[in-house]
């Protein structure tokens, strides 16, 4: 599902939390940003959780920015390899990337946070604490 | 060469669906095979490697799930799983492996190609 003329849809099951960019070749093809890892988003009462699959990309060879309702990663990856090495078989994503996500406004993105293990980068963005479900006291009836 | 097994066009392996990661075939310059192999989300204990006879399997399995809803997914949950068949001029024994930014790379040397020393026979004139 895609919305948009520019590229930037969202999934539709959600209305505001967690959209995506929607068809990412015709996105990448528009762009030319080269290859979209692939994204899962979790929520929780408290956070919502993006992993980026990024497999072989290291910290300082990728960029994470937030900028209005977009969270965006951005880079590139070497195949790798040594002087003298002839590849047979090349399945591996490599070249620069691009992947945008929308983020919901319940989000404090100020206070996101980001690390990377297992070729995963996760990025944690906090649910505002006025957006947060609260429990309401019941005032005793006389 | 070194074929595989579980052709995703022809339905993977059989047995239960896995994901086949996306993997790099290289030789380097004293002809040992290269295999990078991406297993993201996978720990170094959550690897597998096995040698049966020239079948080469890799298997991985991602760590715990996060909490809460899922609300987009695009990463398949399928554990990792591909087999390569190893040509007979290959040295399964001498299989090296590295596991880095969830990138499994196996070194696969050339049977014979070991560097040993060789005895020179003389009396060292």
């Amino acid at each position: 599902m895609r919305e948009g003329g520019n590229g930037r849809g969202h999934l539709g099951s959600e209305s505001d939390v967690g959209g995506t960019t929607g068809d990412r070749s015709v996105r990448c093809f528009l762009s030319e940003c080269g290859w979209a890892p692939p994204v899962d988003i979790y929520q929780t009462e408290t956070e919502l959780v993006v992993l980026v699959e990024l497999p072989g990309v290291d910290r300082d060879d990728m960029d994470l920015h937030i900028s209005g309702d977009y969270l965006t990663v951005s880079g590139s990856k070497g195949r790798g390899g040594a002087e003298g090495e002839v590849f047979r078989r090349m399945e591996r994503n490599t070249g620069s990337f691009e992947r945008s996500v929308r983020i919901p406004s319940l989000v404090n993105a100020s206070a996101a946070s980001a690390s990377l293990a297992e070729g995963v980068l996760r990025v944690v963005l906090p649910v505002a604490e006025e957006q947060q479900p609260r429990r309401l006291e019941i005032e005793k009836g006389s | 060469m070194m074929a595989r097994k579980g052709d995703p066009r022809r339905g993977g392996y059989p047995g239960g669906h896995s994901r086949i990661p996306a993997t790099d075939v290289s030789i380097d310059d004293s002809g040992s095979y290269l295999l990078r192999c991406e297993l993201p989300g996978v720990s170094r204990e959550g690897v597998d490697i096995t040698l049966s006879r020239n079948e080469l399997t890799i298997r991985g399995s991602r760590s715990q799930d996060e909490d809460g809803r899922l609300i987009v997914q695009e990463i398949p949950r399928e554990e990792f799983r591909r087999t390569f068949i190893l040509r007979d001029d290959l040295d399964g024994g001498g299989i090296e492996a590295k596991f880095d930014l969830g990138v499994l790379t196996l070194v696969i040397p050339r049977k014979g190609i070991k560097s040993q020393s060789i005895p020179i026979d003389g009396d060292g004139e």
